[in-house]
C-alpha cells in the first residue's frame, strides 16, 4: 500500500516533465475532439495515430494514446447532454438525463457535473490503480499458461455477451478474429499460413489497418447509409455551476459511481460502456425517486460519467499487470507498447517502472486538463458538431489511408483496410459486432502460445485447466457468463412464440 | 407463414462457411500434429471447425426466430469508397500524394449526395495542404510527394 504512493509520486516525476505534459495535453485534446464528434471513436483514432508515435519515445507515446481514451469519455458526455446523442458508446446513458436536463434549461449545470464527476472519478481511479496493480502483480505468481488461456477465454467470452445482437454471432465474430491472427509465419515451424501466396501477408494481418478497416471505414458506410439527425441545442448554455442542492446530491452518486466503474473496468471484457450502464441502473435502483430518472435528475449524469471515467483507466490495469487486454481500445494499447518495444505484462512493472507509473500518474494530469479544456472551451466544442458529416467522413478517411500507409510505408496495408472496411460493414448490417473480432485478433497468438506451454506442462492432457483452481473458476465464470445471458433471453422467446 | 424466419442470418452463415471453407483449404496440407505436439495445422484447424459449427448453428436459429428482412445494399456509398480508397492506394507510390489526396478525397466525397462541387474542391485543396504539410513535412512521414519526372 505504501509503496504503491511512493511508486506513484515516483510516476509523477516522469509524468511532470516538460515534453509528456505536452502529450499529455495533446491526448486529452484530441480524446475530446473525437469524443464530441459522433463516428469517430478511440479505436479508430488510436489507431490513426499509432504510427505517428513510433517516432516519440514510449512514455510520451502511450501517456497520449491513453488520454485519447479517457479524454473521449469527457467529450462523448457533451454531445450527449447538447445533441442527445452519444458521442461515444459509453455515454449512451447520460443521453437520458442529460439532455433532459439541457432541455430543462440547464445545459450548464449539466456539462459541469460531468465534467466534475468525471474528474472526481478520475482521480480516485489513479488512487486505486496504484493499489489493484501492485495486488494483481503479486497475483501473477500464481498464474502459469494454463490461467492464463483460461483468463483470456473468460475475457473473450465477456466482449461476446456485451456486443450487441446474437450470442452465436459474435462467437462467430471471435472464431474468426482467432483465426485472422493466425495468418502468417507460425513461430514454432516457420510454416506460412493461410497467406494466399501474399508475401506481404507472410508477417501476419497488421492490426492497424483491420482495426481502421472495421472501426472508420465500416463506421463510415454505416452512418452514410442512415444518416442520423443532428440538432444542436438552441439558446445560451447558461451558468455552469451546479447550484448547492444539486451539488450535494451528486457526490455520493459520483463515489458510488466511481467505485462501481474502476471494478468493471478491470474485468476482461469490461469497459467504460459496461459501467455507465450498471451505474445508471444502481442510481435508479437506490433512488428515492426512481420515478423521476430520465426527466432530467443530476444523479443519472453524475453516476455513470463518473463510472465510464473510472472505468477507462482501470482498464489499463490488466493489460498492465497481466498482459491481457480487457477490450478493444485497451488492445490498440498493447499495440502501442509492443511497437515500442514494451511487452505487456507482469515485468513492465519491474524493467519500464518510468512507464508503468509514469502513465497512471499522467492520468491524474490528463484528468485536471481535461476539466480545463471540456468547460471553458465549451463553445468551441459546441461549433464543431456544427460541421456537417459529408466534410467530416473524407477527413477521417484522410487520415486513415495515411495511417495505414505508414504502418509499413506498404500500400498493402491500404488494401488490408478496404477489406475489413467492407467485411466489417457487411458483417454490421447482418448484426455481428466488429468489437469481439479484433479482440479476439489480439488474443490469437497469445492463446495459441498459452495453450501451446500448457499442454506442454501437462504432457498433452487437456484437463489441466479444470485440474487448476484458479483456471476452474475463470472457465466456470465464462460458462455462467453465458447461462445467464442465454437464459432469459430463451425464456423471453418462447413467451413470444 | 415463411420457412426461414431470419433470412438475414442464413446469407451471414453461409459466408461464415465459405470463409471456414476457403482457410482451411489454405491449412489442410499443413501438419495438424497431436494435442501434445501441435503442428502449425492444430489450431486454424480448429476454428475452422469452430466457425463453421457456428455457422450451422446460426442456421438452425434462422428458422426458429423471427429476424429482419432481408436488407438492402446501398450501392452509392459502397461504391465510392471503395473507388476511393484503391485508388489512393494505386496512385500513392507511382504518382505519389499530391495526386493520390484529391482523387481519395474527391471520389469518396461522390458517396454522400449531397455534397457540392465547390465544397469537395476546397476540401480536397485543404486536405492536401494540409497532409503534406503535417505529415510529410512536420511529422516526417517517408509519403512520397510527387514521384513523376
Amino acid at each position: 500500500m505504501l509503496d504503491a504512493f511512493s511508486n506513484l509520486f515516483a510516476g509523477l516525476s516522469v509524468a511532470l516533465q516538460f515534453q509528456n505534459i505536452l502529450y499529455c495535453f495533446s491526448g486529452a485534446l484530441i480524446g475530446t475532439l473525437i469524443g464530441v464528434l459522433p463516428g469517430l471513436g478511440p479505436v479508430a483514432t488510436i489507431a490513426i495515430l499509432l504510427p505517428v508515435t513510433f517516432y516519440l519515445p514510449p512514455v510520451a507515446a502511450l501517456v497520449m494514446l491513453a488520454g485519447i481514451y479517457y479524454g473521449a469519455q469527457y467529450g462523448g458526455s457533451t454531445t450527449a447532454i447538447l445533441v442527445n446523442l452519444p458521442g461515444e458508446s459509453s455515454s449512451v446513458v447520460t443521453c437520458l438525463d442529460g439532455y433532459k436536463m439541457a432541455r430543462n434549461g440547464r445545459a450548464g449545470p449539466a456539462l459541469s457535473i460531468a465534467a466534475l464527476s468525471s474528474l472526481f472519478a478520475g482521480v480516485i481511479a489513479v488512487v486505486l490503480m496504484a493499489v489493484f496493480a501492485t495486488g494483481l502483480s503479486e497475483l501473477t505468481m500464481f498464474f502459469g499458461p494454463a490461467e492464463y488461456f483460461s483468463l483470456m477465454v473468460f475475457g473473450l467470452i465477456a466482449a461476446v455477451i456485451l456486443a450487441q445482437g446474437s450470442v452465436l454471432s459474435a462467437l462467430a465474430m471471435v472464431f474468426v478474429g482467432l483465426l485472422l491472427s493466425l495468418v502468417g509465419t507460425d513461430v514454432s515451424s516457420g510454416v506460412q499460413r493461410m497467406t494466399f501466396g501474399f508475401f506481404d501477408l507472410s508477417d501476419g494481418i497488421d492490426f492497424v489497418p483491420l482495426a481502421m478497416g472495421l472501426f472508420a471505414v465500416a463506421e463510415i458506410l454505416k452512418n452514410l447509409e442512415d444518416p442520423e439527425e443532428r440538432v444542436v441545442l438552441k439558446g445560451k448554455i447558461g451558468r455552469l455551476l451546479p447550484s448547492r442542492e444539486e451539488f450535494k446530491r451528486c457526490i455520493p452518486s459520483a463515489l458510488r459511481g466511481t467505485f462501481i466503474g474502476s471494478f468493471l473496468g478491470l474485468l476482461p471484457g469490461g469497459g467504460p460502456t459496461l459501467g455507465s450502464f450498471a451505474a445508471y441502473t444502481v442510481e435508479k435502483r437506490i433512488s428515492k425517486y426512481p420515478q423521476r430518472f430520465g426527466t432530467g435528475v443530476v444523479e443519472g449524469v453524475a453516476g455513470p460519467e463518473a463510472a465510464n471515467n473510472a472505468s477507462a483507466q482501470t482498464a489499463f490495469v490488466p493489460l498492465l499487470t497481466l498482459g491481457i487486454p480487457s477490450n478493444p481500445t485497451i488492445a490498440m494499447m498493447a499495440g502501442a507498447m509492443l511497437i515500442h518495444g514494451i511487452q505487456p505484462g507482469p515485468e513492465v512493472m519491474t524493467k519500464n517502472p518510468d512507464v508503468f507509473w509514469g502513465l497512471i500518474a499522467s492520468m491524474l494530469i490528463g484528468n485536471l486538463m481535461l476539466v480545463i479544456i471540456n468547460l471553458p472551451l465549451i463553445g468551441v466544442w459546441v461549433s464543431l458538431l456544427k460541421i456537417p458529416y459529408r466534410l467530416f467522413y473524407p477527413a477521417i478517411l484522410v487520415f486513415c489511408c495515411i495511417g495505414a500507409y505508414s504502418v509499413n510505408n506498404n500500400v498493402f496495408d491500404i488494401y488490408v483496410m478496404i477489406f475489413f472496411g467492407i467485411v466489417g460493414y457487411v458483417f454490421m448490417k447482418w448484426k455481428a459486432e466488429p468489437a469481439p473480432l479484433i479482440l479476439a485478433f489480439v488474443l490469437g497468438p497469445l492463446i495459441e502460445e498459452h495453450f501451446r506451454r500448457a499442454m506442454l506442462l501437462s504432457l498433452g492432457d487437456p484437463t489441466t485447466f479444470v485440474s487448476r483452481p484458479i483456471s476452474l473458476a475463470l472457465l466456470v465464470a465464462a460458462i455462467g457468463l453465458i447461462l445467464i445471458t442465454i437464459a432469459p433471453r430463451l425464456r423471453r422467446q418462447r413467451q413470444d412464440a | 407463414m415463411r420457412l426461414v424466419k431470419s433470412p438475414n442470418d442464413i446469407l451471414l452463415a453461409a459466408t461464415l462457411l465459405a470463409m471456414a471453407g476457403l482457410l482451411y483449404w489454405q491449412v489442410s496440407k499443413l501438419r495438424v500434429g497431436t494435442i501434445l505436439r501441435m503442428g502449425p495445422g492444430y489450431m486454424p484447424t480448429i476454428l475452422c471447425g469452430l466457425i463453421a459449427l457456428a455457422a450451422v448453428g446460426i442456421i438452425v436459429r434462422s428458422f426458429f426466430f423471427q429476424g429482419d428482412k432481408l436488407h438492402s445494399w446501398p450501392i452509392r456509398p459502397l461504391t465510392f469508397i471503395f473507388l476511393g480508397l484503391l485508388s489512393f492506394g494505386l496512385l500513392v507510390e507511382t504518382f505519389g500524394l499530391l495526386v493520390a489526396m484529391p482523387a481519395l478525397v474527391v471520389l469518396v466525397s461522390l458517396a454522400d449526395r449531397d455534397s457540392s462541387k465547390g465544397e469537395v474542391a476546397a476540401l480536397a485543396v485543404a486536405m492536401t495542404l494540409f497532409s503534406a504539410g503535417v505529415f510529410v513535412w512536420a511529422l516526417r512521414l517517408p509519403i512520397p510527394l510527387w514521384t513523376a519526372g
